[in-house]
């Protein structure tokens, strides 16, 4: 199995499903790996591995509604394409608000299925794309120092270096020196690019209150 | 002169006075031989009478016979109902005529069992009418014999019961019906897990045979893998059209069939139809069968009616609890009588209220919102016609328990108290 490959993760406890929609993903190019409950899902998937997960609504034990909720908000939550028996209204308006990427009811068609799956996994790759963006600024946020910090919170809003260096409470030349440094650490080529490596980590830009007293506002993506 | 005449006449005087006095006694016996016939025949009309107007009122035919003359009496009653000629001559022989010929060795069987000198037949036959219809009746004789047990007389009454018969017969087909109607609303509230249960095989067919199609696209031919696919698509067939059988099979109002069933395999079919339902409402089943049930004699769409609505009732009894929490347990037994199989559901939900326990086989009587309230009615009568009992207890912990009984009958014990049951109903 290619890791780097995404993978559908189908999981249905009703053994002939199952194996038939790994055959017709198979045959349709998607690599597949399949699961008989919610909890052997749980124990055994590769939590890392990119993909999306094909999941039936109705299973004894953990419900596919219920294993959604288990994985929103954890790190490995993969976008979910639904399968259902009954065309249940309710339960398929509560998986879609939930982020589900289609609600699809059995007995499903290739190309829908298809379309379902695809759909779902360039959701996935966007994901992990800007995941990884944000971990790579994430990194370069962490080698500046803390002055640094302080500088590029103020650049971000726009300061001028004679303002920074006012609310530092030092020289210009000592702000122009960290702001070049800060500028190549975070490799930013101009003030707007660092405001938007900024806003892909979640670097705040509120309105400064008093001059000084602000701090950088760190929220982990 | 005057003394003479006497003298002279006396003789004949005497002889005329004797013969006077004979005549007068002659009329007077006369008369009183004709009164007295007289009495006798009104008698004889006023008992006839009486024996029409009984034998109209009651609808009632008496007839009797004599081995001695091999004549046969039968009021106007009897004949007709017998289908005989309104008047003639009747031997013994026209009495058993007019019995259907399936039924007459039946009856002379019944006849040639000595029991004592005097004795009372009884039994139901069927009569070929005068126009070739056929008509139940009931007989009762009375019949007396000689030390040897030869016959001599024989003397008894029909009564026409085409009528009641019928009737029962109507009212059979209503409990039918009504059976049938309820057991199309029982597989109503099966119906949503029903559909779920078929579009699984339906779902697998179609990813199979999409994938074969993908795959007889592509350059390079898996045979091996094609020949996989289409054996599962075959047996998903079959699973599929399996669940449509069982469904037919409890959805066609046939007439009852009677026939061995297996317990096990009742249970089973019963189980395999409820999966779907039972996993929509986190019911888990466990089940306890005894080794070696002797086997069951029944109908079986009805038994699997009867279990399939209790396996209901459980589930529906535990709806307050928690997910975790529903589990619905069938025991299969030998009674303590030892010659019926006893079957049990028990369910861990609120139990029933202790003057509800015989209340529950009450027709119209319900605690589901949609419930018509005819489920547990409708199975309390299949079960006794089956020669069973179907009755409910609370579980010393928590929940009911329902059980019920069936013994090994026959066909013929059966049908009888199918009619039975039904004409009391």
């Amino acid at each position: 199995m290619n890791a780097a490959v995404p993978t559908v993760f189908i999981v249905d406890d009703v053994r002939q499903v199952r194996m038939a929609l790994a055959r017709v993903l198979s045959a349709g190019g998607y690599q597949v790996r399949s699961f008989e409950s919610a909890e052997r899902f749980l124990e055994e998937q590769d939590a890392e591995a990119p993909g999306c997960l094909l999941l039936d609504i109705c299973m004894p034990g953990l419900s596919g509604l219920e294993l959604q909720r288990a994985l929103v908000d954890s790190p490995c939550a993969r976008p979910i394409v639904f399968l259902t028996g009954m065309g249940d209204i309710e339960s398929s308006v509560n998986a879609m608000k939930e982020g589900a990427v289609d609600f699809l009811t059995k007995p499903i068609d290739d190309e829908r299925l298809f379309a379902a799956v695809e759909l779902a996994l360039r959701r996935d790759a966007e994901h992990r794309v800007g995941q990884a963006i944000r971990a790579r600024i994430q990194e370069r946020l962490e080698t500046l120092t803390p002055r640094e910090r302080q500088v590029m919170t103020f650049v971000i809003r726009g300061r001028l270096n004679k303002q920074i260096a006012a609310g530092l409470g030092t020289g210009e030349k000592t702000v122009k020196v960290h702001r070049a440094r800060v500028m190549s650490k975070m490799g930013a080529r101009s003030v707007a690019e660092l405001v938007q490596l900024g806003a892909r980590v979640g670097v705040a830009i509120e309105p400064a209150l008093g001059a000084g007293t602000e701090a950088l506002n760190w929220r982990q993506a | 002169m005057d003394m003479l005449l006497p003298h002279t006449f006396a003789g004949g005087v005497a002889i005329v006075l004797v013969a006077v006095a004979l005549q007068f006694a002659l009329v007077a016996f006369t008369f009183g031989q004709r009164r007295r016939r007289f009495s006798a025949e009104k008698l004889f009309a006023d008992n006839q009478e009486r024996l029409a107007l009984l034998s109209s009122i009651s609808s009632l035919g008496f007839w009797s016979w004599d081995a001695a003359t091999d004549r046969v009496w039968a009021s106007t009653q009897a004949r007709g109902i017998l289908g005989l000629a309104a008047d003639g001559t009747l031997l013994r022989g026209t009495l058993l005529g007019a019995i259907h010929p399936d039924d007459r060795a039946g009856v002379l069987r019944t006849i040639s069992v000595t029991a004592g000198p005097s004795e009372t037949l009884e039994r139901e036959l069927r009569v070929v009418g005068t126009g070739g219809e056929i008509r139940w009746i009931t007989a009762k004789a009375c019949v007396h014999r000689n030390p040897k047990g030869a016959v001599l007389r024989a003397a008894g009454y029909v009564v026409d019961d085409s009528q009641r018969k019928r009737a029962a017969t109507e009212l059979l087909k209503l409990q039918e019906k009504l059976t049938h109607l309820t057991r199309v609303a029982l597989l109503g509230e099966l119906s949503g897990a029903l559909a779920h249960e078929l579009q699984q095989p339906l779902t697998a067919i179609l990813c199979n045979a999409q994938a074969a199609q993908l795959l007889v696209a592509k350059e390079h031919l898996d045979v091996q893998e094609l020949s996989e696919i289409l054996r599962e698509i075959v047996s998903d067939d079959k699973h599929a059209g399996q669940v449509i059988q069982r469904l037919r099979a409890l959805l066609m109002r046939g007439e009852t069939q009677f026939a061995r069933v297996d317990i096990e395999e009742l249970l089973r079919d019963v189980l395999s139809l409820a999966r779907g339902t039972l996993m929509e409402r986190n019911v888990q089943v466990s089940t306890r069968i005894e080794a070696d049930m002797p086997g069951v004699q029944g109908d079986r769409v009805e038994l699997q009616q009867v279990l399939l609505n209790l396996v209901l009732n459980a589930c529906e009894s535990m709806s307050g609890n928690s997910a975790r929490d529903r589990r619905v347990e069938i025991v299969i037994s030998l009674a303590p009588d030892q010659e019926s199989v006893r079957t049990s559901v028990l369910d861990c939900g609120g139990g029933i209220d202790g003057d509800r326990l015989e209340r529950v086989f009450e027709p119209f009587f319900t605690t589901k919102a949609g419930g018509m309230g005819l489920g547990l009615a409708i199975s309390q009568s299949i079960i006794s016609a089956h020669g069973g009992r179907l009755w409910a207890t609370n579980r010393s912990d928590r929940g009911a328990a329902f059980h019920f009984t069936l013994p090994v009958v026959t066909r013929e014990e059966y049908h009888e108290r199918r009619s039975a049951n039904c004409v009391h109903s």
